[in-house]
């Protein structure tokens, strides 16, 4: 016999979507729980500071409450969902860089130093090994290939600053959180072919970043 | 294929895009071409190190718990999806606003009288239009955004 829950958990995000615009609060909540971990895991990744990724993440997930009865059924609401991710991560990127005036060029992220020390009295990301979930990449206990991973991730986040936002996105998106090339091109709104070559050369341009670290 | 491809096909190779019969005459050239074969090599490698580096991302402060909390009382504070406050509520609103704003300066300005301050002489009129104005920008002074107001929320009820 099947519990409410299980019931419940079988819904649609589409169908969650309709009852979030006629006023119902748990379904915000259930569409939110879906959602939560990758959208603030893809602000995170592509903004390298959690108080920014917190606010992206929650932003959007308000943006499913505002904007519910406008979105069309006909889509899926994942792709729909990815790209409010998407293009309000990627605005407040342009914004920051304009602001700044250094985003090409290697510039040294905003508010973590070179070594990921925070300059906003917060921890540096990554660094607090109770912050990583128990996933199954991450259950084994061995410490060196766990400082290891962590020297991975902070010497690729250091290279993922010199891509543009787009490319940058594109290679989170493809690289680090596993979408399809032709779910990225729904979420962006843009040709696959323009996905492609992002991603090809974005790579590239890693390559060079990491070369010391790879040679 | 004589020519060098545009190198964006080799990722596309790489990831399997390609119709079969492109991906043939790409894998010929590059058999013959040590350029291609470079950026190849290049490619697998970096791809390498990302797939290595991939997996869950840092959690939030205070876990996804949290975030969900703060998400969720941000979200009672915003009237409900699809639905707008009418344009007779906006309306009754800012005239009571306005009403009350009237009658406190009134009260001060008749304790202001009873100290022997000099009154300011204003009609009606440009009394109104003057709170007015004073409430639109209070309004606009508001200090908190929305991430301020996520932040209150977050740490719960004073418990003062």
């Amino acid at each position: 016999m099947r519990t409410g829950d299980e019931n419940r958990s079988e819904v649609s995000d589409e169908v969650l979507t309709v009852r979030i615009a006629r006023g119902d609060r748990e379904a915000f909540e259930e569409l939110a729980r879906r959602y939560l971990q990758k959208s603030y895991s893809i602000a995170l990744r592509m903004t390298r500071n959690r108080e920014d990724a917190w606010d992206l993440a929650q932003d959007a997930l308000l943006e499913i409450h505002r904007s519910a009865s406008s979105f069309d059924r006909r889509y899926s609401f994942s792709s729909w969902f990815y790209r409010i991710v998407v293009n309000k991560t990627l605005n407040f990127l342009k914004r920051e860089k304009l602001r700044s005036g250094a985003f090409a060029g290697g510039m040294e992220d905003k508010f973590l130093g070179s070594r990921g020390v925070s300059t906003r009295g917060e921890q540096p990301v990554g660094e607090n090994e109770d912050d990583y979930p128990t996933g199954t990449l991450l259950e084994h206990t061995d410490p060196e290939r766990e400082y290891e991973r962590t020297e991975l991730r902070q010497q690729i986040r250091d290279a993922l600053d010199t891509l543009s936002p787009e490319q940058r996105a594109v290679v989170v998106l493809f690289d680090l959180e596993g979408f399809s090339h032709r779910e990225i091109a729904r979420i962006m709104d843009c040709p696959e072919g323009t996905v492609m070559s992002r991603l090809h050369y974005g790579r590239l341009k890693l390559r060079e970043q990491l070369e010391r670290m790879l040679r | 294929m004589k020519t060098c491809p545009n190198s964006a096909r080799l990722t596309a190779l790489r990831e399997g895009w390609l119709q079969p019969e492109e991906a043939d005459a790409l894998r010929e050239h590059i058999r013959g071409c040590p350029a291609c074969q470079q950026t190849e090599a290049d490619l697998d490698e970096v791809a390498g190190v990302l797939a290595r580096a991939a997996g869950p991302a840092e959690a939030p402060p205070g876990g996804y718990e949290a975030l969900l909390r703060s998400t969720l009382a941000l979200r009672d504070l915003i009237p409900a999806a699809g639905r707008k406050v009418s344009w007779w509520l906006q309306r009754a609103a800012a005239v009571a606003a306005v009403v009350a704003l009237v009658a406190s300066a009134v009260l001060l300005s008749d304790m202001g009288n009873g100290g022997g301050a000099p009154a300011v002489e204003l009609s009606e009129n440009e009394l109104i239009e003057f709170l007015m104005q004073e409430h639109a920008q209070a309004a606009e002074q508001i200090p908190f955004g929305e991430g301020d107001y996520a932040a209150i929320l977050a740490q719960g009820p004073s418990r003062r």
